[in-house]
This record gives C-alpha cells, sequence and structure tokens, in this order.
C-alpha cells in the first residue's frame, strides 16, 4: 500500500503531518529543515478517540488579523483599501465559520506513542476517517491474533549482545 | 545537529485534558473524563502481545543445530546477512529482503543503509520555501537569481525525493513559481542597470 496522506495536527511550536501506511501511522514532526519521523503501529493500537472543540486559537488569529486588515484598509482608504478590505472580510468570515463549527480531533493511542489529526472544517471526512482506522487496526489486530503460537517456556532471553 | 526532545507518553489518556486512563474503565462509544468533564467518542483495543518461538538446544540436540552467538542455548535459525554470525529467532531482524543481527541492523541504522530504519530526512519542501521567499526579499539587489536557482534545485530534488506525497506538491509548485519570479526580477534589475550604464 502506497503512504497515503490523513490529515495534519499543528499547534504554536509544532507541525505535524499523518500518514498511513500498510503496518503502522506514520507521524512527520517538522523539525527546521528536517523531518523527524514516528510511527505508531496498528498492532500496538490500544484505544482511538475522536472529540470536538473550539479552535480558539485560530479564531483569535483570523479576527485578529481581520481587526488589523481592516485598519490598514480605513487608513488606506480608496484603492489600497479595497484589497486590504477584501482580506480583513474574508477572514473575518473564516473566523466567525471556526466560531460556529467545532474542529474535530482524531486520536490513535499505542503503547509507545500516539498520532493526532484535526480537522478543521470537514467533519463528515473526521467521522469516516474514524471508522476507516478502528477497521484497519482491527483487521490488523484480528490477523495477527490468528497468526499468534503460544510461546515456548523456557527461552534464553539473555540481553548480552556479541558484537558481530 | 538539532538535538532530540525527549516527550514523555503515558499511554492511552482523556484526549482532551491528558489526564491517563486506563482501559478498562473506557465506555466504547461516547465516554466522559472524569476530570475535564469532556466528552469524547472512544473504541478501545486489545493489542495482542508479540510473541517469538524460540527452540532450545536442550530441546533440538547439541549435535543436530548450532548455537545463536547472543543465545548460547538457544537454536541458530540463520546467518546475519552481513557479517555472517549465527543468529536465533530473538535475534533475527527480518527487513524482508535479508535478515540481520542486531549489531549489524544498529551499525547500518546509523550508516543509513536500511531505509525504513531512517527516522530524519531533510524537508527539501521547506529549503525550497525558505530559498524562494529570502530570495524574493532580496530580489532587488539581484541575490533573488543564485536564490531563485537554489529554490528550483530544491523543488526539483523535492519531487523526486521517494518521501514525496501529494499533500507537498502545492508548496513545491509555489516555491517554483516564486523562484521563478525572483530569477525575473533579478535579471530586470540587472538589464536595467545595464541600459541605464550603471555598470
Amino acid at each position: 500500500m502506497k503512504r497515503r496522506f490523513l490529515g495534519r495536527y499543528n499547534d504554536l511550536v509544532s507541525r505535524h503531518a499523518v500518514y498511513e501506511t500498510d503496518g503502522a501511522l506514520e507521524i512527520d514532526e517538522q523539525d527546521n529543515f528536517e523531518i523527524v519521523r514516528k510511527r505508531v503501529f496498528f498492532e500496538d493500537v490500544l484505544l482511538v478517540t475522536m472529540h470536538e472543540r473550539t479552535g480558539v486559537l485560530a479564531i483569535f488569529f483570523s479576527l485578529g488579523f481581520a481587526a488589523f486588515f481592516g485598519l490598514i484598509a480605513s487608513i488606506a482608504g480608496d484603492g489600497a483599501g479595497w484589497v486590504f478590505a477584501a482580506l480583513a472580510l474574508a477572514l473575518l468570515i473564516y473566523g466567525f465559520v471556526r466560531m460556529a463549527r467545532k474542529e474535530t480531533i482524531i486520536t490513535v493511542f499505542g503503547r509507545r506513542s500516539k498520532a493526532r489529526i484535526r480537522f478543521s472544517l470537514r467533519k463528515a471526512r473526521a467521522h469516516q476517517l474514524y471508522g476507516e482506522l478502528c477497521a484497519h487496526v482491527r483487521r490488523v489486530q484480528t490477523q495477527l491474533q490468528t497468526q499468534e503460537e503460544p510461546p515456548s517456556d523456557d527461552v534464553d532471553q539473555n540481553d548480552s549482545i556479541r558484537e558481530g | 545537529m538539532a538535538t532530540a526532545r525527549v516527550i514523555s507518553y503515558v499511554g492511552p489518556a482523556c484526549p482532551r485534558c491528558n489526564m491517563p486512563l486506563a482501559l478498562e474503565s473506557i465506555t466504547v462509544g461516547e465516554d466522559i473524563c472524569p476530570r475535564c468533564q469532556g466528552f469524547f467518542t472512544a473504541t478501545v483495543f486489545q493489542a495482542p502481545q508479540r510473541v517469538t518461538r524460540v527452540l532450545q538446544l536442550a530441546q533440538a540436540g547439541p549435535e543436530s543445530a548450532g548455537s545463536c552467538a547472543n543465545h548460547p542455548r538457544n537454536v541458530a535459525v540463520t546467518n546475519c546477512g552481513r557479517c555472517g554470525l549465527l543468529i536465533c529467532s530473538l535475534c533475527e531482524l527480518d527487513l524482508g529482503s535479508e535478515k540481520y543481527c542486531p549489531a549489524c541492523f544498529d551499525r547500518m541504522t546509523k550508516d543509513g543503509g536500511i531505509e525504513n530504519a531512517q527516522t530524519r530526512f531533510r524537508d527539501w519542501r521547506m529549503l525550497a520555501l525558505a530559498s524562494a521567499a529570502f530570495g524574493m526579499v532580496l530580489s532587488a539587489i539581484m541575490v533573488g537569481v543564485p536564490l531563485g536557482a537554489l529554490a528550483i534545485y530544491y523543488a526539483v530534488r523535492g519531487f523526486r525525493d521517494p518521501q514525496w506525497s501529494k499533500d507537498k506538491t502545492f508548496m513545491l509548485v509555489l516555491a517554483i513559481v516564486v523562484a521563478l519570479m525572483d530569477i525575473g526580477i533579478g535579471l530586470g534589475v540587472f538589464s536595467s542597470l545595464l541600459l541605464k550604464g550603471h555598470l
């Protein structure tokens, strides 16, 4: 299966992109000019949740910038003023839409790490993805359970590794 | 080089307030966090423990099988594909094409020889965007020409990168467009200076 882009989760200090592969969710975290990759394996998933919340930060910034551009528009007057007024109006509408519609967040908790995906406007897509992820995890874990055989009783699991 | 950030992960928690939750206490479907009283939809999974079947020398007999170099009591099931060391199924790291011992796997991961084990990648998209944006800022003094060319190079590398995915296309195309503008402005400034006889 090709790597499939699922969504993003960005906040003030970090930027994440989440992808789906055959065996795991891959979380690409932006670290300046590098990408650091973490994985949440489907076989390790313990809990998948979905919740809604108001995107306070997005509302604050969109309305803040709308006010700022509105101020510039009123100072600039005709000509350039209309351009800034249009920008302010677009941001104002976006801010009100974000106030009216809550964002949906899907969280996948693994044994060692977690993945989060935020959907700002596409609520139906979030619900669909939640179902898809749960089905994928269930399928992988059921497959693994049927493959696994009971372990042997007396196993030498000494951690000392000789250099090869 | 950037330092690694260590973030503690406590396992399943409330997605709103991050309070650790016991899996047994979570209701499948609609649930409510006992601390923040926030609602969330949950699906709980019983992740199976991975088990490795290891054959002991005592079971197989010392004449019938070789012993693992790292675990003398275990039967070796294969050789390391790099150093040839005999290894048991506990040590065996199967990468699909080849099987390696843990020591070789560590070395190859450090050298970048195993693509799947790599966790750090160069972000060509950000490099292209930064070069193009910086070139635009400095395009008036003709620095936009080399920076624009650099941005195009980074963008092409981004498209050729095996890590490329569709979501990166827009930013790479944007970087190329801005880079072309950088070059255009730079050449425009250069030609106008040339025509005015300043050069």
